[in-house]
């Protein structure tokens, strides 16, 4: 569905890409990275807001072009800041906008914005930012898109807010033809919807991996040791007070295998959660790209 | 999609256009029942009020609805080239009703006098695209840039200075012209080069906008 190739974008001291990434229908893709990734870079060069500088993105066989818009019929974006017509209510915010998108449904907004306790018979100027937030949800959903780029959507949203949108994009994906791009640093919040996280790392995608898989390789395995093997396998983190050991593995099960050559006592291993392995991947490209 | 964009900048600005309208009105039934002739020195502070109004108003939030309409189905330059579009518009209306004004209370109004008021309209619209381009130019890299601009700019206006040609409206008996192309004879070579001018001036805009990124910056 989505196909992006050798996309580049330098802003001042920071620079996105080379980027390779492809996102297939029914595809729901966790974007995941520290402040100043690039998450956001990547989404506006997506979104053609910026010019991308070298590169091709194409959307069911169709190039992200620069002489037409007609591509981003497909798309519903939630960007990192919400601009509306500030003196316009929510409702014609949504109209105008809707006039915009050849199967905008006035009707399926109208529902989502009740769903999420929105007025919109109020004036933009006074939405809190949770209420932007929610408003931008709705433009982004009412258009039958086929690619939802989501960059931070949940910033300000109340918890009972987060867990109707939660919902809301659930039964958006449903349907399977449609795929979701959702950026965030907080992990939890994709843990049950994501299928597939990307990692980004200063610009650069630095793990591409099945969360299942990612799950059932990373483990937190304990043992004890008098002394300890040295250069143990896939090892990211390693702590522990003498004669016990407490590691992280990539490769939970060859590392377990491993140690067990060395004949440690009370080995025993146990999967970690998304979260820690999302801040365990960051961590250590943070670590090599500081070591280069 | 370009005339969407064009009905969403008008809805945009629907209010103060309806006040444009009925003052309007207002000051053409004023005149045509009072029968008045307005000095040079009103009429042009009268002319160049409106003109003025039109562009700020036009500009005013013109980056937040930038920023929110990138984000649709269309592209950049629709986006610019519809506020444009909207502003040049709205004051060619402008222009149409001083025009019709003329032609309703004046027998002495010509075919000039409507060249004149278009060089004028023409020039205000040259000093906006002028300032559009300097705050463009503070979001390209690298910053400088924007002091160069702003030091030709000074430059351009210290050698008019220096020539004794001033920057401004120039209203005389004969009419009303605008620099830099009062000093022309000829009132046809007059307005093309108005119109010339206005054109190269929103390509260069143009050009930076879409070098800038500025909408997202």
């Amino acid at each position: 569905m989505l196909e992006i190739n050798q996309l580049q974008k330098t802003y001042g001291d920071f620079s996105l890409g080379p980027i390779d990434l492809s996102v297939e229908a029914g595809c729901a893709l966790g974007l995941v990275g520290a402040n100043g990734a690039g998450k956001t870079t990547l989404f506006r060069n997506l979104m053609g807001t910026v010019r991308k500088e070298a590169g091709t993105i194409t959307l069911d066989e169709r190039e992200a072009s620069a002489s037409s818009g007609e591509w981003k019929q497909k798309i519903g974006y939630v960007g990192d800041y919400s601009p509306f017509f500030d003196n316009w209510s929510g409702y014609k915010n949504l109209a105008t906008i809707g006039r915009f998108y050849s199967s905008w449904s006035q009707e399926k907004a109208i529902q989502m914005a009740v769903r999420l306790n929105l007025d919109l018979s109020k004036k933009a100027k006074d939405y809190s930012t949770g209420n932007r937030t929610k408003l931008a949800i709705v433009a982004a959903l009412s258009h039958n898109a086929k690619l939802l780029v989501l960059d931070e959507p949940s910033n300000g949203l109340d918890p009972v807010a987060r867990d109707v949108f939660m919902e809301i994009l659930h039964e958006h994906l449903e349907s399977g033809d449609c795929a979701l791009l959702y950026a965030t640093h907080h992990i939890g919040e994709i843990e049950n919807l994501a299928d597939r996280l990307v990692f980004l790392s200063n610009g650069l995608v630095v793990k591409d991996a099945i969360k299942e898989d990612l799950a059932e390789s990373w483990k937190r395995i304990t043992f004890r040791a008098e002394s300890a093997p040295e250069n143990i396998p896939h090892v990211v983190s390693r702590k522990g007070d003498y004669p016990y050991h407490e590691i992280i593995s990539k490769d939970g099960i060859e590392t377990e295998s491993y140690l067990r050559q060395h004949h440690v006592e009370n080995l025993e291993s146990s999967r970690l959660s998304i979260e820690k392995i999302a801040i365990e991947i960051l961590k250590s490209s943070s670590r090599e790209l500081n070591h280069v | 999609m370009f005339k969407k964009l064009v009905l969403t900048e008008f809805e945009a600005n629907k209010n103060i256009l309806l006040i444009w309208l009925a003052l309007n009105l207002v000051f053409f039934v004023y005149m045509t029942t009072i029968g008045t002739d307005l000095p040079i020195f009103i009429a042009t502070t009268m002319m160049s009020y409106w003109v003025l109004l039109i562009i700020a108003v036009s500009i005013s939030g013109n980056e937040k609805r930038v920023r929110l309409l990138v984000q649709l189905p269309v592209i950049p330059s629709q986006v610019f080239g519809a506020g444009w579009f909207f502003i040049l518009f709205w004051l060619s209306l402008q222009v149409a009703i001083w025009a019709i004004y003329g032609i309703t209370n004046s027998a002495e109004f010509t075919l000039a006098h409507l060249g004149q008021i278009t060089t004028f309209a023409c020039g205000m619209i040259t000093f906006t695209i002028i300032i559009a381009i300097g705050i463009d130019l503070g979001t390209l890299r690298p910053a400088y840039v924007q002091w160069l601009y702003i030091f030709f700019m000074l430059a351009m206006l210290g050698v008019a200075i220096r020539y004794g040609i001033w920057f401004g409206i120039v209203g005389n008996e004969d009419g009303m012209h605008f620099y830099p192309i009062a000093f022309v004879e000829n009132l046809g070579l007059e307005i093309l080069l108005s119109f010339l001018l206005v054109a190269f001036l929103l390509a260069t805009d143009f050009l930076v906008f879409r070098f800038s990124d500025n909408y997202l910056n």
